[in-house]
């Protein structure tokens, strides 16, 4: 087997889109091993299009994705399996399941993907939970937790199995801005303490400049990559007015609705 | 390679992981080695917790010899140390890849959350708890089917009140979207009737009249019955679905905000439409099962069609027919009651979706059936 590739992603030519119609189209981009990548861009841009497409739950229209070197959008059963495992991915709401404990939501993943004994299990169960502080809240049901909190038992679960990529959906939204900062901290020591590449689509700007080593911006009237780069650099001198207005806050002026209905 | 990441376990390539523990002066060391991943089994180590019984005084760690590890390696060294601090003897971790080294000194203190305490028993207490739970829900019964009557009059005084639109929707979904499984249903239940009755009727030279009894059974029992159960399964289930998930995304709670009553607005609309529908599906539901009736009958059983309709016309009367379309909307008034009901209580979460739903098809099974017992009771033998 050859050596560690050092892009953990990689996107070429991929077209995303749901219902025949495509959102975003030729997307090409890396994302390094290690980094934190965000996607940005303005509701209804296809982020969440992007990333529902990158964990393969959309197959793509065309093109491919390929993670730690392996074609991931062409792979299926077993090799499919196996590169499903060296992913992990935290939901919106934490999609935690609702009629597990929060030890019983970590530990499922190891149960059913490893050899391991009960004993050990039960030991990286609570070492997971620990990392996002949540060892004292093991027994609990996702119904008796705070949205902060069900995010962070999804941080654990979805780092059950070590993956070597994390992918977040809107990590920030209906948190208030302690919890925010604290989920911001938390990917960060995830990155820094095992090393893991972390794909995080927001467009809390709070967000973005704590956190992203490489920013993407994309946008719906282009259907696709903006610019990509550091977002400090791009908030001061991104030769894209939309990339500037996005990370200064500035208002663009008025909205230009487009339905479904509308030809593109 | 010398170690990979926590998150670097690669498949392809694995040793099996050892351990091999050594006691020398007191001194016990636990020398690991091969490949220390979530994908092989750990090896068992009991000679650990032996020698720590036997007065060892210090406890070494060696893992120089381990080439790939991942969060299982590192959560034995925890359970290994957590082992040491419990028995007071110093737990020390030498030659560990550097990285595993500088994730065991950072990782938080783990807190082991006690189990919760068992929930109190006994007897009296659950009869107790059962006691105020029944009184509630039969209070909260009353409480639902009172809003329900008054919206319902509040309609009668301002028809504008019911959201029309919303009714001809559900109306839609009771009635013709119902009609292929009714139909199929009626006729199957037609024939069965049919066929137990003439082997019953034959033994008497009777089997002409098995047109009576296909006719009072459908018209009297048989439709009523059948069509509600199928509602209850088709719709009052999707009701209670569709209102719990409402109440979980905070619709419900959207419209009680801005004023609008959810009997006035969901379950109205749902409860005129099940009971216009259902009468209705009751007459086809008739029909259909007496011509399973006749199927049989000219078919299999050789009787004359003729003879089959004129025998129906005869021992079916009007009365017969009021009361199944009586019976019809009570069934139907109680499946949709029932079904709004259960989804409006139901818990924020896919647990309580379900439990919804399943709540909603057996209490409305079982009030069908109570409510046709007690009509039967009514009725003069």
């Amino acid at each position: 087997m050859s050596a560690e590739p050092t892009n953990a992603i990689e996107v070429r030519n991929l077209d995303c889109g749901y219902d025949q119609k495509v959102v975003l189209r030729g997307l090409n981009f890396q994302v390094r091993d290690g980094e934190i990548f965000v996607i940005m861009g303005e509701s209804g841009c296809g982020k969440s299009t992007l990333l529902k497409h990158l964990i393969g739950l959309n197959p793509p229209s065309a093109g491919e994705v390929v993670f730690l070197g392996r074609d991931f959008s062409r792979a299926r059963g077993p090799e499919r399996h196996e590169i499903q495992k060296r992913f992990g991915v935290l939901y919106q709401s934490g999609a935690l399941w609702s009629s597990l404990t929060v030890a019983e939501n970590v530990a499922l993943p190891l149960i059913e993907h490893t050899a391991l004994d009960k004993t050990t299990i039960a030991e990286m169960v609570m070492l997971k939970l620990a990392l996002v502080r949540m060892d004292s809240f093991a027994h609990f049901f996702p119904s008796e937790l705070s949205g902060g909190m069900k995010k962070r038992a999804g941080l654990a679960r979805a780092m059950a199995l070590d993956p070597s990529i994390l992918f977040f959906d809107e990590p920030s939204a209906g948190l208030d801005p302690p919890s925010s900062r604290e989920l911001d901290d938390l990917m960060k020591r995830v990155r820094d303490t095992l090393g893991t590449t972390l794909v995080v689509v927001t467009h809390e700007l709070p967000s973005i400049f704590a956190i992203a080593d490489q920013a993407m911006m994309l946008s719906k009237e282009s259907n696709g990559i903006v610019e990509i780069g550091r977002p400090t650099d791009m908030a001061r001198e991104s030769p894209h007015q939309v990339v500037r207005f996005f990370l200064n806050r500035l208002p663009r002026g008025p909205v230009e609705a487009k339905t479904k209905y509308d030809k593109n | 390679m010398e170690e990979v990441p926590i998150s670097g376990a690669d498949a392809e390539t694995t040793a099996p992981p050892t351990v091999r523990v050594q006691q020398e002066h007191g001194c016990l060391s636990v020398f690991f080695s091969g490949d220390w991943i979530w994908r092989t089994p750990q090896p068992a180590l009991p000679e650990f917790e032996q020698a720590l019984a036997k007065g060892v005084t210090e406890v070494r760690c060696h893992a120089e010899d381990v080439k790939k590890w991942d969060s299982s390696l590192l959560a034995l060294l925890l359970r290994l140390r957590r082992q040491c601090e419990e028995a007071r003897i110093p737990f020390r971790a030498e030659t560990l890849p550097p990285h595993l080294q500088r994730l065991l000194d950072n990782v938080p203190q783990i807190k082991w959350p006690e189990q919760p305490p068992p929930s109190p028993g006994g007897l009296f207490r659950n009869a107790g708890l059962k006691s105020i739970s029944f009184v509630e829900s039969a209070y909260r019964t009353l409480y639902f089917t009172g809003e329900c009557a008054q919206a319902l009059a509040n309609v009668f005084r301002f028809p504008k009140a019911l959201r029309w639109a919303e009714c001809r929707m559900v109306m839609q979904e009771c009635g013709p979207a119902s009609l292929g499984i009714v139909g199929l249903i009626s006729f199957l239940t037609g024939c069965i009737l049919a066929w137990q009755g003439a082997l019953q009727l034959r033994q008497f030279g009777a089997e002409i009249y098995v047109a009576d009894l296909v006719g009072v059974a459908l018209a009297r029992e048989m439709g009523p019955i059948m069509v509600a159960i199928v509602l209850a399964g088709r719709i009052g289930a999707s009701f209670a679905a569709h209102l719990a998930c409402m109440e979980g995304s905070e619709e419900v709670d959207a419209l009680r905000t801005w004023g609008f009553s959810p009997v006035q607005f969901l379950v109205l609309p749902r409860v005129v439409a099940l009971t216009c529908m259902m009468p209705l599906l009751v007459l086809y539901a008739d029909l259909l099962g007496m011509v399973g009736g006749l199927a049989v009958g000219v078919g299999v059983l050789g009787l004359g069609r003729t003879a089959f309709l004129a025998e129906t016309w005869q021992a079916l009367h009007l009365a017969d027919l009021q009361v199944g379309l009586v019976k019809s909307l009570v069934f139907a008034a109680g499946v949709a009651g029932i079904g709004c009901a259960t989804g409006l209580k139901a818990e924020r979460s896919a647990d309580g979706v379900g439990f919804a739903t399943t709540s909603a098809v057996v209490k409305s099974i079982l009030f069908i059936i109570v409510v046709d017992a007690i009509f039967g009771a009514c009725s003069r033998p």
